[in-house]
């Protein structure tokens, strides 16, 4: 073959390639040019009949073509890609959906709450559930015999020093015996009691606390905690007060309301005729708490607060009856 | 408890409304319970304050807060009080804190005064006769319950006698109830020995003083707290005199209101006092406490101007030994035995000075350092990558019906019986979940729970925190595995979790590093379930062999079809595979399981077929089948020579 040939052959490739394009799609170009054993491929094997001096001619024209068809497959790429597609079939046809699970709403509470504290610096604290008298009660100033103990209902595993855990503070007096100062902790978790169960009432609840521990902590903070908290809670305009309220474990002692939200503060059944609804227990951990977990009560002072979660959980979705929740009788919405 | 409001202004006169009546309690720290009505308030009383009880005791918390004079009520200032010509009985020693006893002759019983029947009834007690109504009187207008027993029927010359309960005692109270007293029960009895009174509690039915009494002994007593507590629950009699006893009562105010009652009774019923007796050996201690000042505002925050303070402790009857700008020295109350340290001394304070005038303050101090515990996190990480693959969370309680399993953790005294011990397992209480579902006609049910499970080993209680999953779709086994494969894959990577099984073919074990960190069991017929030991799984070393890929990989891919041995298991393939290496640098050789199949004549041959690709993958340099066909050589003669693996 001549230099003059392959030129003309090559021209007609060309126009082939022109018009392939045109009217081929792009998988039946590939298969037609860049198939190991198509023509295209293997123009270079017409090199070997070509004079020695124009052998460098012929492979520049050969690279030539081979970039021209290149640089074409790409453009019809690009094209492919931007191409819009008219949405002509029914769009309303539910799609295939990816496999979501779903936290338990507990779980999501708690994590919201979570992460509301973890702002200020709260660092979350566990314990264990099977718990002793000395952190569930004496080191809470809640000393054998004292009444307070009977509203308890406590369950027992081997009376009177193993028990389940009544509320959370145990794992505040844990902290408070175990860790360095100073201490900034929420604690949400399970707590146990033996009662009769029904709507508003189970054998296993989950409660949210937080203790803070540090030089010159006061009720001042505690409040701005506190408001801060029910503003996340409850939005920015929640009305709220802070009253005095009695706690064994707490010295002085305040009850945290926010305004009947049923009633608008007017009185109802709801809130007993009270225009509030208790949100929280809290108050400056007592002298005698403090002393009991080694934490010397006249450098330091600290503050603890705590609420039931299960109302706030059910509240937010809609559940009336609390044996739903830990039941298994929860059937997610898909 | 109910206090009506008249009453109340008798001691602490006030032009408040009923509605900021109301809402001072409560910032006192008695909560309303419910509306006022009928001129009666309803307060919550959860204090460990039996003043609390008391008209007057609440009478003095609003008047210290008005500041206004509190006024006490006429009481006989001229009776003697002797020693006690009782017989107590030593082994009573220290239940008795005091024991006030005045005989009363002459009396004529009859219906209470107007006043006395409005205020009972309004308080929510039955009004009876003159002398027992002043009784009752006393005890809501003091806060310290007493008795009345007919002299007569008591015993010849009026001697009473106090002892423990012994066997065979009995008591018929008020109610027609017949209590079977225990020896923990303090008991007076009459000369013949018949009880007539639980101390503390209730008098016999017919020893108190009735239409035809004449003669009566008014007694007035303290007892220790939790003997009384004890009784009261074990018997069940939870009267109002044993609500105030079983809070710590203050034994200098005994002696106060037995003087109220016997001025009111001659007042009322006539007749003259005879005796009047008084056994004091536990003396009430009042609490000197001594504090300085600045630690109001450690504290709360504010300060007290030094002339509020005053006033303040001077209204509630605290005794001011010594006051500076930075100094207190103080006695608590007669009436307050709650009062014991100063941290009480600055919320009755803070109480009456106002809450409200304690301003919101941020916390300035640097927070510590994050403390939250790993296991907590790695919950949170596994809880997260659960949902993300379809699965949905539940919380169950983790009390069930104990059965004859010995390391069940029991309760001892768990109301329930169908929930008196704890779960071994989170499949126990996860399982009634499935038929919840299944009611909803729920196909593929993928459930888990991260909880604790409880164990009893010998004398020790455990509790681990692990997963529970339940599985139930159209191929339940393999969906869980699927779900196992990628949750170890990204907690302990590819190649440290590997399972086993055991010889009974009951259960699966999940190994990860040689430890064995869960399980995979079948509840029922279409079923699985698997449990994973986090706090196991989180002390395991491993590294994250996850890396990005940037590079798109040089592969060389084939598919064989393998004949195998119907026991062999893939993981033993993969083995032998991974033992082979390649020549070339940079080189990886991989195998992917596509498809199992057999059919009857294969099964007849105890054979299986496995749909398998072996692939050899550079990052570095392209590999081409003549890098692969040595590859591919050796692993099959591997498999041929170690498993008897023959390609079809």
């Amino acid at each position: 073959m001549t230099i003059d040939d392959l030129k003309k052959q090559i021209d007609t490739i060309k126009l082939e390639i022109i018009d392939d394009f045109q009217n081929l799609d792009l998988d039946s170009i590939k298969i037609k040019y860049l198939s190991k054993n198509s023509t295209f491929q293997n123009l270079i094997k017409f090199i070997v009949d070509i004079n020695i001096e124009e052998k460098k001619q012929a492979g520049q024209l050969i690279n030539e073509i081979k970039d021209y068809l290149t640089t074409e497959i790409n453009k019809k790429i690009e094209n492919i890609e931007t191409i819009e597609r008219d949405f002509d079939f029914d769009y309303t046809i539910p799609g295939i959906k990816p496999n979501l699970g779903h936290y338990h709403p507990t779980t999501e509470t708690i994590r919201e709450i979570n992460g509301f504290f973890k702002h200020y610096g709260y660092s979350v604290a566990i314990g264990p559930e099977i718990e002793t008298d000395e952190y569930n009660f004496e080191k809470l100033n809640l000393p054998k015999n004292h009444p307070a103990r009977d509203l308890q209902d406590t369950l027992y595993i081997k009376s009177p020093e193993l028990l389940l855990r009544t509320h959370t503070s145990s794992v505040e007096t844990r902290t408070m015996s175990n860790s360095k100062l100073p201490i900034r902790v929420v604690v949400p978790g399970k707590a146990y009691r033996n009662e009769t169960v029904n709507k508003t009432n189970n054998a296993i609840f989950y409660q949210y606390e937080g203790l803070v521990v540090d030089k010159g902590i006061n009720l001042g903070h505690l409040k701005m905690t506190l408001a801060s908290m029910l503003k996340h809670l409850f939005g920015e305009n929640v009305k709220y007060r802070f009253r005095p309220k009695y706690y064994p474990q707490v010295e002085p002692g305040v009850g945290t309301d926010i305004e009947c939200p049923f009633c608008t503060g007017r009185g109802c059944s709801v809130c007993k005729n009270r225009g509030w609804i208790e949100a929280a227990g809290a108050g400056m951990v007592h002298t005698n708490a403090l002393k009991a977990c080694g934490i010397d009560s006249s450098i330091y002072s600290g503050f603890a607060f705590g609420f039931g979660l299960d109302r706030l959980v059910m509240a937010r979705h809609n559940i009336t009856d609390i044996r739903d929740l830990y039941s298994g009788n929860l059937v997610y919405n898909n | 408890m109910k206090f009506p409001l008249e009453w109340l202004s008798e001691y602490a006169k006030t032009t408040n409304t009923q509605d900021e009546l109301g809402d001072i309690f409560t910032y006192l720290e008695f909560m309303q319970d419910g509306p006022i009505k009928d001129n009666v308030i309803d307060l919550e009383v959860r204090q460990n304050r039996p003043d609390a009880l008391s008209v007057i005791g609440l009478a003095t918390e609003l008047s210290s807060k008005i500041n206004s004079e509190l006024k006490y009520p006429q009481q006989n200032d001229t009776v003697q009080f002797t020693k006690p010509n009782l017989l107590i009985d030593p082994q009573t020693k220290d239940q008795i804190k005091r024991f006030t006893a005045v005989k009363i002759s002459g009396i004529k019983v009859s219906d209470s005064p107007d006043y006395i029947v409005k205020r009972l009834t309004k308080s929510g007690i039955r009004a009876v006769n003159n002398v027992v109504d002043i009784t009752n009187y006393v005890m809501l207008e003091y806060g310290i319950p007493m008795h009345v027993f007919d002299a007569d029927k008591l015993t010849e010359n009026g001697k009473i006698t106090l002892r423990m309960g012994k066997e065979g005692d009995t008591l018929e109270t008020w109610l027609g109830e017949i209590v079977n007293i225990k020896n923990t029960d303090i008991v007076i009895t009459n000369s013949e020995k018949k009880v007539v009174s639980i101390g503390g509690i209730t008098g016999e039915k017919n020893s108190g003083a009735s239409k035809n009494t004449n003669n009566i002994i008014l007694e007035v007593a303290n007892y220790d707290e939790t003997l009384i507590r004890r009784s009261s629950l074990q018997h069940n009699l939870l009267t109002d005199a044993a609500n105030r006893h079983t809070k710590i009562l203050p034994s200098d105010m005994v002696e106060i209101a037995i003087r109220r009652a016997c001025f009111l009774i001659t007042e009322i019923c006539g007749g003259e006092i005879i005796t009047a007796e008084d056994f004091y050996p536990i003396k009430q201690v009042r609490s000197e406490i001594s504090f300085k000042v600045s630690e109001i505002n450690r504290l709360s925050g504010i300060n007290i101007e030094k002339n509020k303070i005053t006033e303040i402790l001077t209204n509630l009857r605290y005794a001011i030994i010594d006051q500076t700008e930075t100094n207190l020295n103080l006695i608590s109350p007669a009436h307050r035995t709650d009062v014991t340290q100063s941290v009480d001394v600055i919320e009755d304070l803070l109480r009456i000075y106002d809450y409200d005038k304690i301003p919101e303050q941020p916390i300035n101090l640097a927070p510590p350092i994050n403390s939250t515990p790993k296991i907590y996190l790695y919950e949170d990480k596994v809880r997260d990558l659960l949902v993300q693959m379809g699965l949905e969370e539940h919380i169950t309680e983790p009390l069930l019906k104990a059965d004859d399993n010995t390391t069940r953790v029991i309760l001892e005294n768990s109301l329930n019986s169908k929930k008196n011990s704890l779960r071994i397992s989170v499949q126990e209480t996860l399982k009634p979940v499935i038929n919840n579902y299944i009611k909803h006609k729920k196909n593929d049910i993928k459930i888990f729970e991260i909880g604790k499970i409880y164990q009893k080993i010998d004398a020790e209680f455990s509790e681990t925190s692990v997963i529970g999953a339940i599985i139930l779709t159209s191929n339940s086994y393999k969906t869980a595995k699927g779900i196992l494969d990628l949750l170890f894959l990204d907690l302990v990577g590819v190649n440290n979790y590997h399972l086993n099984r055991t010889d009974d073919k009951k259960n699966i074990t999940l190994m990860v590093k040689e430890m064995q960190v869960g399980f995979i069991k079948n509840t029922s017929k279409d079923s699985i379930y698997f449990e994973i030991d986090l706090e196991k799984l989180i002390n395991i070393d491993t590294t994250n062999n996850q890396s990005l890929i940037t590079k798109i990989p040089f592969e060389h891919e084939q598919i064989f079809n393998l004949v195998v041995q119907k026991q062999v298991l893939y993981s033993e393939i993969v083995k032998i595979i991974s033992s082979v290496v390649s020549e070339k640098d940079n080189v990886n050789i991989l195998s992917n399981f596509i498809e199992e199949y057999t059919d009857t004549v294969m099964e007849k041959l105890n054979k299986k077929s496995y749909l398998i690709s072996l692939k050899i993958q550079s990052l570095v340099d392209p590999v081409s089948k003549d890098d692969f066909k040595p590859i591919k050589e050796k692993a099959l003669e591997l498999l041929k020579n170690n498993l008897n693996i023959e390609l079809k």
